[in-house]
């Protein structure tokens, strides 16, 4: 890879307010167009590291994006061009509709009204829900609100999506369409996840956290092929 | 409890197909006249409610589901009088063996009256609008964006957190919980306990998604949409109608 990527890390270590290490100097860069899994067990300090992109936690070292340093000024920017998608989609999804949730974002960039439903009829389109923007969240399918939560941050047209366990608590169909959006959508994204089979698949390169540390770094057929190593940071 | 897949507001009429904005600006105002009206006039009374039930007959909603809604709600507002035809003065009247006072038995009717008209009028207000397009009205109208969103977000979970309620209830049932004697409420107290840990932590990480979108405390309005002349006509109209009958009636 040549030229700055797009996702820079340097050195970071956060420990929460109760004295928990979370992250302990991790160093990780990521360019733009790669899809990178991110694999590690409960507790490793996957939701952190995610967190950090999206500048709600701030840790000791340096984080780039697209150039800017993480700091008050460049947060507007750095969160115009990171959509984090968290984990619940009843926690991304606050709006009496969908249309309205998918227009928050956009609204939030101050883009004009006509440029905002545009982008909201694109990505519902995108995700396979176009008719359902009028329908209050609470009448979709888990499936459903999953993808309409990826919407919601597509509509911001960010250069990294950042997904936090796209395919958890998913029947196999859910899981299929998540995976099959994922593909389709392209894209610089990280995906932090449990689901190996998914990094297998989708994934170029996959980032192994353990106790707050990056264990290993490479494409999935290599990292995920070692068993004792998946056992010992309780992959397997 | 679930928002229902298919709820009244969704039906179609004449009073569904107006603005939101018209109908708050009538049935707000009829709140606003109808609870200003001096006691004893009767006649304008008599007339708002008459308009309530002309708006409710072309809306067709069943007045079966108005009907129930509007009980859930009126026992509070007779809770509030119920204890006025007991005050002290003069004159008296003996109702059975009770000694009741005149005049406050004419607020009790008045009281009565007043709330059973304004609850009726939100009552029609919800059966006929979706939440998203009377919050849409509201935000249209000038509500500050931070109230509307307020308003958005509390609909947007009550039900979710309605949902976990029961979800939890259901757990503890299955475990063999009744909740029906005395020393079941230090489980019921837990519960709730729970259930506003959770809210909480819910709400710190709708918080950080609402953040990750570029959100930095100033809510974002609704795009402006044009009134047709009908909804004009509609909100004016009523409006006019009802001043007049407030001045005029007896």
């Amino acid at each position: 890879m040549t030229g700055e990527p797009l996702i820079d890390i340097r050195d970071l270590t956060f420990s929460y307010p109760d004295g928990t290490r979370a992250l302990s100097g991790l160093t990780v860069s990521i360019h733009a167009g790669q899809r990178v899994g991110l694999v590690g067990p409960n507790g490793a300090g996957k939701s952190t590291l995610l967190l950090h992109l999206g500048g709600m936690l701030s840790g000791t070292g340096s984080i780039r994006v697209a150039g800017s340093p993480m700091d008050r000024s460049h947060l507007r920017a750095i969160r115009a061009a990171v959509g984090l998608v968290f984990q619940n989609p009843d926690d991304q999804l606050f709006c009496p509709t969908v249309a309205e949730d998918l227009a928050f974002g956009p609204r939030n960039m101050k883009l004009d009204e006509h440029e905002v439903r545009h982008r909201v009829t694109a990505a519902l389109a995108a995700v396979g829900l176009a008719d359902r923007g009028g329908k209050s969240p609470f009448h979709l399918s888990f499936g459903e609100r999953k993808r309409a939560a990826i919407a919601t941050v597509l509509t911001m047209r960010p250069q990294a999506i950042v997904l936090d366990e796209p395919t958890s608590n998913l029947d196999p169909r859910g899981r299929r369409e998540i995976i099959a959006l994922l593909e389709r959508l392209g894209g610089t994204q990280v995906v932090a996840t449990h689901d190996l089979e998914l990094v297998r698949q989708l994934c170029g390169r996959v980032l192994v956290l353990s106790g707050g540390r990056l264990v290993a770094d490479g494409p999935p057929g290599e990292v995920l092929a070692d068993e004792s190593f998946l056992l010992a940071h309780g992959l397997a | 409890m679930h928002v229902p897949a298919r709820s009244l507001s969704q039906d179609d009429s004449l009073v569904h197909r107006l603005d939101a904005r018209a109908k708050l600006a009538a049935l707000l105002g009829l709140v606003i006249i109808c609870v200003s009206t001096p006691p004893g006039r009767w006649g304008a009374f008599v007339f708002y409610a008459v308009f309530l039930l002309a708006v409710a007959a072309l809306s067709r909603v069943s007045p079966h589901h108005l009907l129930k809604r509007l009980l859930a709600v009126l026992p509070f507002v007779v809770l509030v009088a119920v204890f006025l035809p007991f005050m002290p003065g003069q004159p008296r009247v003996a109702v059975g063996p009770l000694s009741l006072s005149r005049g406050g038995l004419a607020m009790f009717a008045t009281i009565s009256t007043k709330g059973l008209i304004a609850v009726g009028a939100v009552v029609l207000l919800s059966a006929t609008t979706p939440a998203a397009e009377l919050l849409a009205g509201l935000a249209r109208l000038r509500v500050p964006a931070i109230f509307v969103m307020l308003l958005a977000v509390t609909w947007r979970y009550l039900w979710l957190l309605a949902d976990e309620a029961r979800r939890m209830k259901r757990a503890a049932v299955a475990r063999g919980f009744t909740g029906r004697w005395l020393w079941h409420a230090r489980t019921v107290g837990r519960m709730i306990g729970a259930l506003f840990l959770r809210s909480h932590q819910r709400g710190e990480r709708v918080y950080l998604a609402m953040a990750a979108r570029g959100f930095d405390g100033r809510a974002v309005g609704v795009p402006p949409a044009r009134l047709r002349g009908g909804d004009l006509l509609f909100a004016a109209g009523s409006l006019a109608l009802l001043i007049a009958c407030r001045a005029v009636l007896p």
